[in-house]
């Protein structure tokens, strides 16, 4: 009797850690890049290693970036991006919570889904709603999406002078591949 | 007349040359040369790779945005995002990660890399989220 309770445990706890899901899934090389179009000049950057967390349970998803991270082609355009734009040395980090709406982790295949939360960049915070893909490819989740944000709502100061070379509109491309997290 | 129209043209000819040396030596000038910077930086800060984080929690900011050199254990490669990086861990702690971004010359040296082996990487240092962040990066052990 008492070996048949054993067996029944041990089977339990063999059913349980095979099954076990994980409960939040981590990126670590997250790509996101912007670009700005305007008859000047074309203005594109990349960061490669912006940070990301998805609870698989409840949607919630965080991000964080740091903005000296960004690879531009010209060194003058990083220039004036961390010391005159964005000031990376008073506000180093970008980050991002939020909620996947109607998130399933169980649906395998594509879903899109709308990503609402608030984006902190510059001190300044502001609402977003993201439409945004998720591939779940066995357990392995990639997240991609595309949304415009203007340079105004961060209160980037651009001189006159500079005005025509950045955009007002900045488009913002995101994708994220992300793993297994236990922390 | 031939003559002046043939001066003419060799004139125009070296003004256009010397329009395109002056654009070619600018548009050099403000290329991104961090790799360079990394390359011809001899004299850096060494650290192990649980010294550099415990010295970034210090908020240590004037390393940030220098070259520095990192021991640490591979514990990946990979080419994400068509970048190679290398995974840094620390001995026995897989919790203390590096995720250093490799120069594209260094393909050779990436593909000889083994998992656990020890080796040092110089870079620029950006700073931490979670993991320790450096660009431009080299092997040099």
């Amino acid at each position: 009797m008492r070996m048949n309770k054993f067996l029944l445990t041990l089977l339990l706890i063999i059913n349980f850690g095979f099954n076990e899901k994980p409960e939040q899934v981590i990126s670590r090389q997250g790509k996101v890049s912007f670009f700005s179009y305007t008859s000047v000049e074309n203005i594109k950057a990349e960061n490669n290693q912006a940070l990301s967390i998805i609870n698989l349970e409840d949607g919630s998803i965080a991000v964080s970036m740091l903005m000296n991270t960004f690879v531009f082609e010209k060194a003058l355009m990083k220039e004036h991006f961390n010391e005159s734009y964005i000031e990376s040395d008073i506000y180093p980090k970008a980050t991002f919570e939020g909620r996947i709406l109607k998130f399933d982790s169980s649906i395998k295949g594509e879903q899109t889904r709308i990503i609402k939360g608030t984006l902190l960049m510059h001190g300044v915070s502001n609402e977003l709603e993201i439409k945004s893909k998720i591939e779940n490819n066995d357990g392995k989740y990639i997240l991609s999406g595309t949304f415009e944000t203007l340079v105004k709502d961060y209160n980037i100061n651009i001189p006159p002078l500079l005005a025509g070379n950045i955009a007002k509109s900045i488009e913002v491309n995101f994708k994220f591949e992300y793993e297994p997290y236990e922390n | 007349m031939r003559f002046s129209i043939k001066k003419r043209t060799q004139f125009i000819i070296s003004y256009l040359l010397m329009c395109l040396t002056a654009l070619i030596i600018f548009s050099s000038c403000y290329k991104d040369n961090s790799d360079q910077i990394v390359q011809r930086t001899t004299t850096t800060k060494q650290f192990k790779l649980a010294e550099l984080l415990e010295a970034l929690n210090l908020n240590n900011s004037n390393l940030k945005e220098t070259v520095v050199e990192v021991q640490g254990v591979v514990e990946d490669v990979n080419y994400l995002n068509n970048r190679s990086t290398i995974i840094l861990s620390e001995k026995g702690q897989t919790d203390v990660l590096a995720i250093c971004d490799i120069q594209e010359n260094q393909s050779l040296l990436l593909e000889n890399l083994k998992q656990g082996q020890v080796i040092k990487i110089k870079g620029i240092l950006k700073g931490s989220l979670k993991d320790v962040i450096l660009l431009n990066c080299l092997i040099t052990n």
